[in-house]
């Protein structure tokens, strides 16, 4: 019952007309973030960070969230109408959905959607409201060697599950490292790696680099690529029949399980979760041949799954301090940015913003459902932007963003920089994601491991002493194990295959 | 080496062992981790349970130094390739653009270093004429201006002569 007592206080946070307000805006631009391929969510979170510092936390962080979940709604629409998809969680929308579009079957698909999303998202809210208390209350046994543990955990995990070569990723989460350690070291004074430019002193800026990697990167091989006009399936009628409600609805559940459990994992978010939840529910059909041909479960299942597992990824964040993917290290960020420290003492110390925040996902929720399907033909009108227009603007918004941080133009060529950086680690089959979860863990592992050799007198097996620890570097230890040998790394290949 | 004893068909002729994805990468971190250790090595490693700003870097750059040498001895196995088709063009003009952006911010104001950096980035994309992107760049400094500086209030220069 206490729960209820948090969640109706929450609501009554949320539901200032200031925080309705940036809720409502966070919804309605991470939808359109979602429709408009080539921009996803890490960019937009990054350019929009400046523009809330003159807010209140709780709003901006309210705007943020409901930027990354709406995301998640905007992506299937044009996945399912045109094909493309506006967000790489909507990769495996395209499959079913579009086939379902092609079949005249449109409004279907996107009302299952919707509604699949918002059941996931109803659930997901409930989730991180009954999970973060025992959450709290673990974390708040946890010294600094069990935060070094979960930190090294969470990185080897958010490794593990995220796609392309494992030595790679753990290279560049190292590199990561580095980049985070760059600028003046808090206890002792010594500057590193600034080559003696006063600029860097301070360290990288956060936003300039992921902007970099993220937004400029991207918007370089976009413009590599050639995009074609458009066809855009009809809408007809909205209204699934009996049929695809009878087959959406066990799928909607399943998916919303799947896309939960996800989304905590380290490494996990909206992306994995639709993928796994597409992976499971053509194993377990009893008409596999159906799906990639308009099935039902098809549509219904990753798109619960890439809602729940975005709003259930806050909650490492919000109890443990541990972004689990990209969007995570950048709402960790802002938070710091606003003077907010995430972590078990949050739910303590701002319990206001703690419970608005999980309040206002439910209610972006009700609110994207809302604005989503009455305005479905106006979204895809925004498709007919041509991106020769439209990554003028994106460059103009990041320069601007870069800069405002610390009114410097030095950020904005350190965001240059690391725009040529993230343009061409692809090429050599690297992805900048892990990086970044380097650099914004890289000062809180470094004070940790500090802390705990001055404990253990230097010396390492302080790690091994201590259970909970032990317990986090034994499971990345076997996680690493697991995908270097031969047998599952097959499997795992043909996972992320699929 | 392996790669090199199969007859390779004429379109993957430069794809030799030289163009294998584990030996750039590998190179790239043995790069990359020697550069740290040697910039980090009069930090300081020290003493007792008290670690120097040094010994992060150092270890860090120890595993990197692994993780490149079996990178590169990974190579013999591999057959994946790098993607050596690099978009030039949109590079050198995208940075150009944002770093015309960064000189001309304090130096001419907010709507000048729009107009320039949608000038100077615009031919990256097909289509755009010299026009288009002048009225771009005044559509886009209008924006900004009532976005950033009249509602947000961002402290930014924003003419200056």
């Amino acid at each position: 019952m206490e729960l209820f007592g948090q969640l109706a206080f929450g609501f009554e946070q949320a539901l200032t007309p200031q925080n309705l307000l940036f809720c409502f805006l966070g919804a309605l631009i991470g939808t359109l973030v979602g429709v408009l391929p080539g921009l996803g969510p890490v960019a937009t979170i990054a350019m929009l960070l400046p523009i809330t510092f003159t807010l209140p936390p709780v709003a901006a962080l309210i705007m943020l969230a409901g930027l990354y979940y709406g995301a998640q709604y905007g992506g299937s629409t044009t996945a399912i109408l045109v094909n493309i998809p506006g967000e790489s969680s909507s990769v495996v929308t395209c499959l079913d959905g579009h086939a379902m579009a092609r079949r005249g079957r449109a409004g279907a698909a996107l009302a299952i959607a919707a509604v699949g999303s918002f059941f996931a998202g109803t659930v997901a809210t409930f989730i991180i409201a009954i999970f973060s208390a025992p959450m709290v209350w673990i974390a708040s046994t946890f010294q600094s060697p069990d935060y070094f543990g979960l930190m090294i955990f969470g990185l080897i995990a958010a490794v593990v599950l995220a796609q392309g070569s494992v030595v790679r990723s753990i290279v560049m989460v190292l590199v990561g490292l580095v980049l985070g350690l760059v600028g003046t070291d808090i206890t002792t004074g010594q500057s590193r790696f600034t080559f003696g430019i006063p600029q860097l002193s301070e360290g990288i800026s956060f936003v300039a680099l992921a902007m970099g990697l993220f937004g400029v990167g991207e918007v370089i091989s976009n413009l590599a690529r050639t995009f074609g006009k458009p066809e855009v399936q009809p809408v007809t009628s909205l209204w699934p029949n009996r049929e695809e409600v009878r087959r959406a609805t066990p799928a909607v559940i399943r998916g919303t399980a799947i896309g939960s459990l996800l989304g905590v994992l380290p490494g996990g978010g909206a992306l994995i979760a639709s993928f796994g939840a597409y992976v499971i529910e053509k194993k377990w059909s009893k008409r596999p041949q159906e799906f990639g041909n308009g099935a039902v479960e098809g549509v219904a299942a990753p798109e619960a799954a890439n809602n729940a597992g975005a709003q259930t990824s806050f909650i490492p964040l919000l109890t443990l301090g541990l972004p689990s993917n990209a969007v995570m290290a950048l709402m960790l960020a802002a938070m710091t940015i606003h003077g907010i420290v995430p972590g078990p003492k949050l739910m303590v110390e701002r319990p206001d913003l703690f419970w608005a925040m999980i309040a206002s996902m439910w209610i972006g929720n009700l609110m994207l459902v809302i604005i989503n399907l009455p305005l479905i033909r106006i979204w895809v009108m925004l498709l007919n932007v041509p991106y020769r227009y439209l990554y003028l603007a994106i460059l103009i918004f990041c320069c601007i963003g870069a800069y405002s941080v610390q009114n410097s133009t030095f950020d904005v060529m350190v965001m240059a920089f690391f725009g040529v950086v993230g343009y061409l680690l692809p090429k050599i089959g690297c992805e900048p994601a892990p990086l970044i979860l380097g650099v914004i863990l890289a000062p809180h592992i470094e004070e940790n491991f500090r802390r705990s050799l001055v404990v253990s007198r230097g010396s390492w097996w302080i790690f091994l002493e201590r259970p909970v620890c032990a317990g986090f570097l034994l499971v990345s230890l076997l996680f690493l194990l697991a995908v270097l040998l031969p047998a599952i790394r097959r499997g795992r290949e043909e996972a992320f295959r699929e | 080496m392996s790669s090199e004893s199969a007859p390779a068909p004429p379109a993957e002729a430069g794809r030799g062992w030289r163009g294998k994805i584990s030996i750039w990468a590998g190179a790239a971190t043995i790069l990359f981790a020697v550069s740290v250790l040697y910039i980090s090595a009069d930090y300081g490693l020290g003493r007792g349970g008290r670690i120097g700003p040094g010994y992060v870097p150092l270890v860090i750059g120890l595993l990197l130094l692994a993780l490149g040498a079996i990178q590169l001895a990974s190579a013999v196995r591999s057959h994946e390739f790098v993607d050596t088709d690099i978009a030039w063009r949109p590079l050198l003009l995208v940075v150009g653009g944002i770093l015309t952006f960064a000189l001309l911010l304090d130096r001419a104001g907010l709507i000048v270093a729009i107009i320039a950096t949608c000038i100077v980035a615009g031919p990256a994309a097909y289509g755009n004429t010299f026009l288009s992107l002048l009225v771009s760049g005044a559509i886009l400094s209008a924006f900004s201006w009532t976005l950033f500086v009249y509602f947000l209030k961002i402290s930014i220069p924003v003419w200056l002569f």
